[in-house]
């Protein structure tokens, strides 16, 4: 078990006139090589709920564990769950300080006290790793790149510490369609080397329902419903809590109002795979 | 997720927060003049009186204005044990070595102190009762004579209260880049004051880059809307004058007048 | 006949680089032309030259060559600089970045205090424009705290407070989550519907596109494709060519199309399952 929470509750300025409860009674865990989306409108927790897994915000109530370290414990190693747990926040290019590329990267590996080489070799890798041409970009200024480049060197800031989890708030925010694609391709490659599990946040129900196994949804704090994309997006309607179904879903759902089944496909690859199916069966009838 | 009620307004409905911001101003300047113009104890007294007096009508908590003293307790200590120290006329009360204590600087101490003390509390009424931007309106206001000498008056309103609008925003923003830094490993509370200082280089940049970021996306969002159309530039909103403003000023003028009498030595009291 | 309220002309605007030549970013040889009362989509990916378009539209950049003219008027004109933009409102990118005021009423009024509109007038022109995008109850408070869709209703009462001829929104849904982007629209489309102002929309999400009058593809500076939303959704290679994505439900007709099947183009999901209805 990578993560385990048990019984989470935060409340935000507790014990002022602007009391707020963010967070009420979430248990879940994490297991190595899930793929986990966490989903809901705006205000349902989720950004208080990521922040609690490497110890930015402090546990008030419940219990979290990130691997072996125990977050209710007094002083918890902060340093060591940072380093396994790489955090991107949205819009991270808005994070890039160094000189350069290069420097900018290896700021987390020194931080977490890599040795001069191991930090050097780490960002030459995770700047390969996000797609960007290492002699090209090393010694430029993070501020002269463009703005999908900007963003994968912050990501590679992040890979270069070696996270085994990797936790994105919105990774394609901002971006257009080209940019969107790349970046999902870019996360989904990611998996398998050092980096054990992915968690995403993401108010883009079509990639979620292509791009997780498992998904949790928040509302009003409360943790509603875990399970697969397929579950949750053809079992639970998902509208009434302010969010919107996956393209392919909705037209899977429209057909079936009219008669037409087909199966639970959650990707545009499928769904075209299966009408044609469906099409042809059809032909062969007439 | 912070919530920043920055200045210290103290939302209310008495007569002071209603009144127009440029009487509050002018009455704060008179009476910061009319302390300065004190010195027998009976015009400190009447400073006073007359500090109490609006005090209790703003319906701010006594206990939020001593606060605002809190903050300033510090400074008034160093004064006064300068002041004690430095200011040798009148009898010896008491020496050693090179520190002498008359009476004459106990006083004077003592007058500095609540000079200081009457300033920061006139002061803090004033913001109490005032939000920030009726305060910028109060002041462009008071300041358009200036325009004659060919000063920008109203631009220095508008970047007055753009900066208003905008410290919010920064928080938030140090906020998260804090957050996404530390999620880097950077840690803000260790070490000496120059590596803490250093320390901050991973968040100052990224503010500053954002700032200017924000400042050339907010400049072109004005000049959108015609900022500098026109020289006859109108306003929605005009401050108008009450009766409680006719009230406060006559108020005012009643006290500064006492003031000037005791220090000419009416009243045969000095 | 009436005069387009745009109309551009072989419009040139090229970015110098640091050398002093031309660069690739800008606009060449732009000619199009926009009626009153039109819903236009621009589309294009980041750095298509969609933003300089839409500088060049208000003013702020000046064709280098060619002319664009705004109800008539030529933008070359420095003397009617403040007419164009007055008659030409913007609604920026980033919801964080475009008031002034911290009190939502104050930031509408900015506008009309600038030219020069009499107070009363302006009280009125502020109520009315923030009633229109339904965020009048917000009146009094910050922008600060309202969520992203929002700040981006007030952005445009901001503008409408102007009295603008045309509303045009510089990729204003980009940064906004899926409620937020339906809110913008929304407020935009009954806008047009009731004859307030002539949108441009400009953006890289096809789907904003689905009701609008007409659509351009924009691709490295140019208009690669001009129509009906219908028309130009159907034109994959110009899709392709712009780096733009189809709707789900046009992609999957498209590829249905492909496949041998009698399929119309089908822009909505809705209309999707009806035409494989048809076909079964």
């Amino acid at each position: 078990m990578q993560i385990e929470i048990k019984d989470l509750s935060y409340v935000y300025g507790k014990k002022t006139p602007f009391e707020k409860a963010a967070l009420h009674g979430v248990s879940l865990t994490v297991s190595e090589g899930d793929s986990v989306g966490i989903i809901g409108s705006t205000g349902s927790g989720k950004s208080t709920l990521i922040q609690h897994l490497n110890g930015l915000i402090k546990l008030q109530s419940g219990s979290l564990k990130v691997f072996d370290i125990d977050l209710s414990a007094k002083k918890p190693d902060y340093k060591t769950l940072r380093k396994k747990l790489g955090m991107l926040f949205q819009y991270p290019e808005y994070q890039l300080f160094a000189d350069t590329v290069e420097a900018d990267v290896k700021f987390g590996p020194v931080n977490f006290g890599f040795s001069k080489e191991d930090a050097d070799k780490a960002a030459k890798e995770a700047i390969e790793m996000v797609g960007l041409d290492y002699d090209e970009v090393k010694d430029r200024s993070p501020l002269e790149l463009s703005g999908g480049q900007k963003r994968r060197a912050a990501i590679a800031g992040i890979l270069a510490c070696r996270p085994e989890i990797l936790v994105l708030d919105e990774p394609t925010a901002g971006l257009d369609p080209a940019g969107k694609k790349d970046m999902l391709d870019l996360i989904r490659s990611l998996k398998g080397s050092f980096l054990k599990s992915v968690i995403t946040v993401s108010h883009n129900m079509d990639e979620i329902a292509e791009y997780c196994d498992r998904v949790i949804l928040l509302h009003d704090g409360v943790l509603l419903s875990d399970a697969t994309p397929t579950e949750l997006f053809y079992g639970e309607d998902v509208e009434k809590y302010g969010l919107s179904l996956p393209h392919v879903v909705k037209i899977v759902k429209l057909l079936r109002d009219k008669g037409v089944v087909i199966p639970e496909v959650l990707n545009e690859k499928d769904l075209v795979k299966e009408l044609k199916l469906y099409l042809e069966r059809g032909r062969k009838n007439a | 997720m912070r919530d920043v009620a920055f200045g210290q307004y103290y939302p209310s409905n008495s007569v002071l927060h209603k009144a127009d911001p440029r009487t509050k101003l002018i009455a704060g300047i008179v009476y910061i003049v009319a302390v300065f113009l004190c010195d027998s104890y009976w015009s400190y007294l009447a400073c006073f009186s007359f500090l109490l007096i609006a005090c209790l009508v703003s319906k701010v908590p006594l206990k939020s204005i001593l606060k605002s003293i809190k903050a300033v307790l510090f400074v008034v200590l160093i004064t006064v044990i300068i002041n004690v120290f430095c200011y040798k006329t009148g009898t010896v009360l008491w020496s050693w070595w090179i520190l002498t204590v008359t009476d004459g600087g106990l006083i004077f101490a003592s007058k500095m102190a609540m000079r200081l003390i009457f300033l920061v509390v006139s002061t803090s009424l004033i913001t109490f009762t005032t939000t920030p931007v009726t305060l910028t309106d109060g002041l462009e206001s008071l300041l358009t004579p200036l325009k004659w000498i060919k000063f920008p008056v109203h631009d220095v309103a508008i970047i007055m209260s753009i900066a208003l609008r905008f410290i919010p925003s920064f928080t938030e923003e140090i906020d998260k880049i804090m957050m996404a830094q530390k999620a880097r490993g950077a840690c803000f509370d260790n070490g000496n004051i120059f590596k803490r200082a250093k320390a901050l280089l991973p968040v100052l940049i990224p503010l500053f880059v954002s700032a200017f970021r924000r400042a050339d996306e907010l400049a072109m969002a004005m000049d959108a809307r015609c900022y500098n159309a026109t020289d006859k530039r109108t306003k929605m909103k005009r401050l108008k004058f009450a009766w409680r403003d006719l009230f406060l000023a006559l108020a005012t003028a009643v006290f500064l007048a006492l003031i000037i009498m005791l220090k000419c030595g009416f009243f045969g009291l000095l | 006949m009436k005069n387009p309220i745009v109309d551009v002309i072989d419009a040139t605007y090229k970015y110098k680089n640091h050398d002093g030549n031309d660069s690739e970013n800008g606009v060449t040889d732009l000619t199009f032309s926009i009626d009153e009362g039109e819903f236009v989509v621009l589309l294009g990916h980041n750095g298509s030259g969609k933003s300089t378009l839409a500088k060049l539209l208000n003013g702020f950049l000046v064709p280098s060559k060619g002319k664009v003219f705004i109800d008539g008027n030529d933008t070359a004109d420095e003397k009617l600089c403040y007419v164009i933009r007055s008659d030409v409102g913007m609604v920026f990118q980033n919801p964080d970045n475009q008031t002034v005021a911290s009190i939502i009423e104050d930031d509408v009024a900015f506008g009309p205090e600038n030219l020069g509109v009499p107070p009363e007038e302006i009280r009125q022109r502020v109520d009315r424009a923030l009633k229109t995008v339904g965020m009048y109850e917000y009146k009094d408070r910050t922008p600060y705290k309202l969520s992203g869709g929002q700040k981006q209703r007030v952005a445009i009462a901001a503008v409408l407070a102007m009295q603008p001829k045309i509303l045009i929104l510089d990729e204003s849904t980009a940064m906004l989550d899926p409620e937020g982007r339906k809110e913008v629209l929304d407020t935009v489309k009954s806008l047009n519907k009731e004859n307030v102002v002539t949108v441009i929309l400009i953006t890289h999400y096809m789907d904003e596109a689905l009701d609008a009058d007409k659509a351009f593809v924009l691709s490295r500076g140019k208009i690669i494709k001009r129509g009906t939303p219908k028309e130009v959704f159907s034109d994959a290679e110009a899709v392709k060519e712009a780096k733009l994505e189809l709707p789900v439900a046009t992609a999957v007709s498209e590829e249905l199309r492909k496949a041998g099947f009698d399929i119309k183009p089908t822009l909505t999901d809705e209309e999707l399952a009806e035409e494989i209805c048809r076909l079964k």
